[in-house]
């Protein structure tokens, strides 16, 4: 399973990355973050709770960030065991490009469940996920800039064209409906 | 007949004490002093164990102990055992991996068993289950058929490297090709045979309890065939023999052939049970069932028919590959090859059939018996397959099917494929069903249907059933570890009322009704002076279980003979005490007579007489009236019948509704047509559950994603019509009742008549095959696909 995001944030790049290494920062953003434990310079350990449908657990979360190239890229490698619901592991793409004003932000992740997550809340993960990642980078994002904006992406932009046009449909509907009852 | 003897619809004995909540089950027996037992499973599809950590565990207050594979192995407990051997077609050995209760260095799919928490309270067991910490190494998983057959696929087993467990064939070869060359027509399929899950309404549990004073043990289980369980446990497991090991298995809340297997849970409460010297119970959440209880079908097969130009059959040549999940279940091989290869003839007259199957290990949950156990596999494939020559041909499919029916007096008769079918009437079958279905009014359904925008469909399949596998030496060559026989013991109390002991098992299919019922028209003992007693090695004298279909035709004859001696022994004690010739004695009733006279002595004065013997031949005959038989039948049964199915398509949504559904069965002789008709009603929703609802699905990475009722789809009564269900009987030729078995008919037959209605309805729009479970949204995109499909050859 895949996410991506992207934010632009009124920040300097280098502000940016110094962020994205530190664990106050991290701890602050991720969802539900109960502790997290610097282990090196590169690794984390995290207690997070979190709930995916019917399933909710601590999760004990080890973080490594790899491909470090700073003040460009990082992958973001997490795996988390909650016990008997089961456990995900995953990694993230992060990419910062200097912008006018500020930083582009762009996220791409991939992840997997297993266990009683897979079992009973698989057709949720996604969508918990996708829920959870936005709330950390856009936690990041405002904490750095309180007016940072997300960015939908092209697969977003379609998606919710054709919502828009079905919610146009459909207020229009309910409109003509009021009309008759109200003539009627 | 009697008022409550063969034949009649006499409401079922047993189901007082069910629908007053009355019912014993496994998870209502308590024992004192008992330990509740937590398993932890494998959350991983394929992984090594590194170690595992117990301290935190075990300091929590309440747990009394943590077991581990290590532990096993250093009490030398052996591994769980396959029930059937299937060969190579070099003859060689199938590849056997052991099958250790508790994974010791290796997990293999996701709910392996690697730890058994025991502790005072369910709740503490659990929660310590939390603390237990186990280092895995994951290792890549294939789960599925197509995975595991990959190039460079992960190997479940070093012994296996490209996953085959055997390479089986039958039938001949050169004969089919040789058919294949002379064919006008061939037809083609690819199958996939989608995996299910039982789900049996009561999940397993199982409780062990060691008796140090007498150096004995007791298993407590959800089990279809108790003495099969002691026999494998005992001799295999846990080297415990039979006379210090009873195995209980009291009211059983369906089984659907998923509580055949033994289970590492058995094996491990009862082991563990002398280790702490304590009982242990374990109940399975409905969690651990659909990651543990043996799961069934899943094939991919290729299928060819060839056909001459009159649209006879003249060769069926069929290639599979089976799923046996990661680890040879108790009848695991035998599924997908002896129970189903030899169906493959079906009801048709095909001269020339030739199969091969591959058995392919999987990270999987073990693949074993489910409702039909490999008939319905192939009753779906050839009955799609001759619907699909049907539409290739332009040849009505009741036409094609009745020009290659086994005609009626061609019985009894040799198929290719091993069997050899005593009797049927496909034609009579065929013909009511029709009849019941209004078959001649579906095209005004049609055309009603088209009126609302909705497709109508009409899907037919004929099925052939074999039950009751037998003879045991046959069996035997062909791979069964065990026999196939069953014990009965008929008990006449010394006052006229009689215990039935018999070794087939009941777990919702009423056989304290349907034995009573044979004891009445035999003995003509009153209906609630007989009680039947099952389930229960220290009860019982014998017994192979119940399974394919066999209670009746095997367990049931066992009874009969045993009844044949007890009417024989009551006639010599009756011509005593009427001072009569033993020949001139019958049965009247309930009563003995002199034949041609009024002189009787009622069959309660004769018990009487065995057990209080002052006025008996004790120079010539035993006191009491208690008499056993073991029945090994000559051949297997092989019930037969029609399905028809009609469904509305809303072509919008690509819902399927069943509109109409009728079935018309050969089950032989009836003892109790209410009954019946109840097996039939749940094979049918089995197998309408498996066409449109029902599937297993296993992700990538080998992750069990259908694990909860919110995922995997079971059907419901809002999903079913009215079913019409009739019989058409020929009796078997070679048992006294002429009995068959009604069992798991009503699966085989449903799903390919569903499927078939399915493509019916959508083929004006040039669908011809729609994959099951055709759930809506195959449908709908079945009809977009031919709809995009014609759009581009426009």
């Amino acid at each position: 399973m895949k996410i991506k995001g992207e934010y632009q944030i009124a920040s300097s790049r280098e502000k940016v990355w110094a962020a994205l290494i530190d664990p106050e920062v991290l701890k602050e953003c991720i969802p539900g973050c109960e502790s997290l434990e610097k282990i090196s310079d590169t690794e984390f350990a995290a207690k997070v709770i979190a709930a995916i449908g019917p399933v909710r657990a601590k999760f004990d979360t080890s973080l490594t960030l790899e491909n470090m190239q700073p003040p460009e890229s990082y992958t973001l490698v997490g795996s988390g065991k909650g016990g008997a619901a089961g456990f995900g592991s995953g990694s993230a793409d992060v990419r910062l490009y200097e912008i006018d004003g500020g930083t582009q932000l762009t996220y791409s992740a991939e992840f997997k469940v297993g266990g009683k997550l897979a079992q009973v809340g698989s057709r949720l993960v996604l969508g918990a996920t996708r829920k959870m990642a936005k709330e950390f980078f856009g936690n990041f994002s405002r904490r750095l800039d309180p007016h940072a904006q997300r960015i939908e992406t092209a697969e977003e932009k379609g998606e919710g064209g054709i919502s828009k046009t079905w919610l146009a449909v459909a207020a229009a509907v309910v409109v003509l409906l009021i009309w008759w009852f109200l003539l009627s | 007949m009697t008022e409550n003897g063969i034949g009649a619809a006499v409401r079922r004995k047993e189901d007082h004490r069910f629908i007053t909540g009355q019912g014993q089950y496994t998870d209502d027996i308590n024992r004192p002093n008992q330990l509740y037992a937590h398993i932890i499973r494998s959350p991983l599809p394929h992984a090594r164990i590194r170690g595992i950590e117990l301290k935190a565990a075990l300091d929590m207050p309440g747990v009394v102990a943590v077991l581990t594979g290590k532990d096993m192995v250093d009490d030398g407990i052996g591994g769980l055992p396959c029930g059937w051997g299937v060969n190579n077609k070099d003859g060689s050995p199938m590849t056997e991996p052991g099958h250790p209760p508790l994974a010791a260095d290796t997990v293999r799919y996701v709910g392996d068993q690697v730890a058994v928490v025991l502790a005072d309270k369910r709740s503490i067991a659990r929660d310590a289950a939390e603390l237990v910490d186990i280092d895995y190494e994951e290792l890549p998983a294939a789960a599925s058929l197509s995975a595991a057959s990959a190039e460079a696929a992960p190997a479940v087993w070093e012994e296996a490297p490209d996953n085959v467990c055997f390479d089986w064939e039958i039938g001949d070869a050169a004969a089919t090709d040789e058919a294949f060359a002379s064919a006008a027509h061939v037809s083609s399929i690819d199958i996939v045979n989608s995996r299910l899950i039982p789900n049996a309404i009561e999940p397993r549990v199982a409780i062990g309890e060691y008796d140090s004073g007498r150096d004995e043990y007791t298993l407590y289980t959800t089990s279809q065939n108790p003495h099969v369980i002691r026999m494998l446990m005992g001799a295999f497991v846990l080297s415990i023999p039979e006379h210090k090991l009873r195995i209980i298995a009291p009211d059983v809340g369906g089984g659907f052939g998923s509580k055949i297997c033994h289970y590492a849970e058995e094996a491990i409460v009862t082991w563990a049970s002398k280790r702490v010297n304590r009982p242990v119970k374990w109940t399975a959440d409905r969690s651990e069932s659909f990651m543990s209880d043996a799961h069934g079908r899943d094939h991919i097969s290729h299928a060819e028919l060839a056909l001459s130009k009159d649209g006879d059959f003249l060769g069926l040549r069929v290639r599979t590959k089976a799923n046996l999940g990661a680890y040879l279940s108790t009848f695991g091989p035998a599924v997908p090859t002896y129970l189903y290869a030899t169906l493959l003839a079906g009801t048709y007259k095909t001269p020339a059939i030739y199969c091969e199957v591959k058995g392919m290990f999987t990270h999987s949950v073990p693949v074993d018996s489910y409702r039909g156990a490999g008939r319905p596999e192939a009753c779906y494939l050839l009955e799609r397959l001759v619907d699909r020559a049907a539409r290739e041909t332009g040849i009505d499919p009741l036409e094609i099917r009745r020009r290659n029916f086994i005609p009626r007096d061609g019985f009894p008769y040799q198929t290719p494929v091993l069997l050899e079918y005593d009797s049927g009437d496909y034609h009579a079958c065929l013909d009511k069903c029709l009849e019941l279905a209004d078959y001649k009014g579906f095209e005004k359904r049609r055309a009603e249907s088209a009126e609302r925008g909705k497709l109508r469909g009409v899907g037919l399949s004929t099925y052939i059933e074999a039950c009751g596998i037998a003879p045991s030496n046959v069996a035997g060559a062909l791979g069964a570890r065990a026999g196939l026989y069953e014990s009965g013991t008929i008990r006449v109390n010394p006052t006229g009322s009689v215990t039935v002991l018999t070794g087939s098992h009941s777990h919702g299919q009423g056989h304290e009704t349907t034995f009573a019922q044979l004891v009445t028209e035999a003995l003509g003992v009153d209906f609630d002076n007989v009680d039947v007693v099952h389930g229960d090695t220290g009860k019982i004298p014998f017994g192979m279980g119940t399974y394919g279909s066999r209670s009746l035709a095997v367990g049931g004859m066992a009874l009969m003979a045993a009844l044949e001696k007890i009417k024989t022994k009551s006639r010599k004690i009756a011509a005593h005490l009427l001072e009569a010739s033993e020949d001139d004695v019958e049965f009247v009733d309930g009563q003995l007579r002199v034949a041609g006279t009024d002189r009787t002595v009622s069959f309660g004065d004769v018990a009487l007489a065995a057990y209080v013997p002052h006025n008996y031949p004790l120079d010539v005959l035993e006191p009491g009236l208690d008499e056993t038989a073991f029945y090994d039948p000559k051949n297997w049964t092989f019930p037969a019948g029609c399905h028809i199915c009609e469904v509305e398509i809303d072509p919008d949504t690509g819902v399927v509704e069943i509109d109409r559904f009728t079935a018309a069965d050969d089950f032989g002789r009836i003892i109790n047509p209410m009954i019946v008709e109840g097996q039939v009603h749940g094979g049918l929703t089995q197998g309408i559950g498996q066409a449109l609802y029902e599937q297993c699905v296993y992700d990538d990475s080998g992750q069990l994603l259908t694990g909860s009722y919110m995922d995997y789809c079971m059907p419901k009564a809002d999903n079913l019509p009215n079913f019409e269900v009739t019989t058409n009987t020929t009796l078997c030729t070679h048992n006294v009742l002429g009995v068959k078995g009604c069992g798991e008919a009503g699966t085989i037959g449903s799903t390919p008549a569903v499927i078939n209605a399915v493509v019916d309805a959508l083929s004006e729009l040039g669908v011809n095959d729609v994959p099951i479970p055709a759930t809506p949204e195959r449908v709908w995109d079945a009809i977009r696909t031919a709809a995009h499909n014609r759009a581009v050859s426009a």
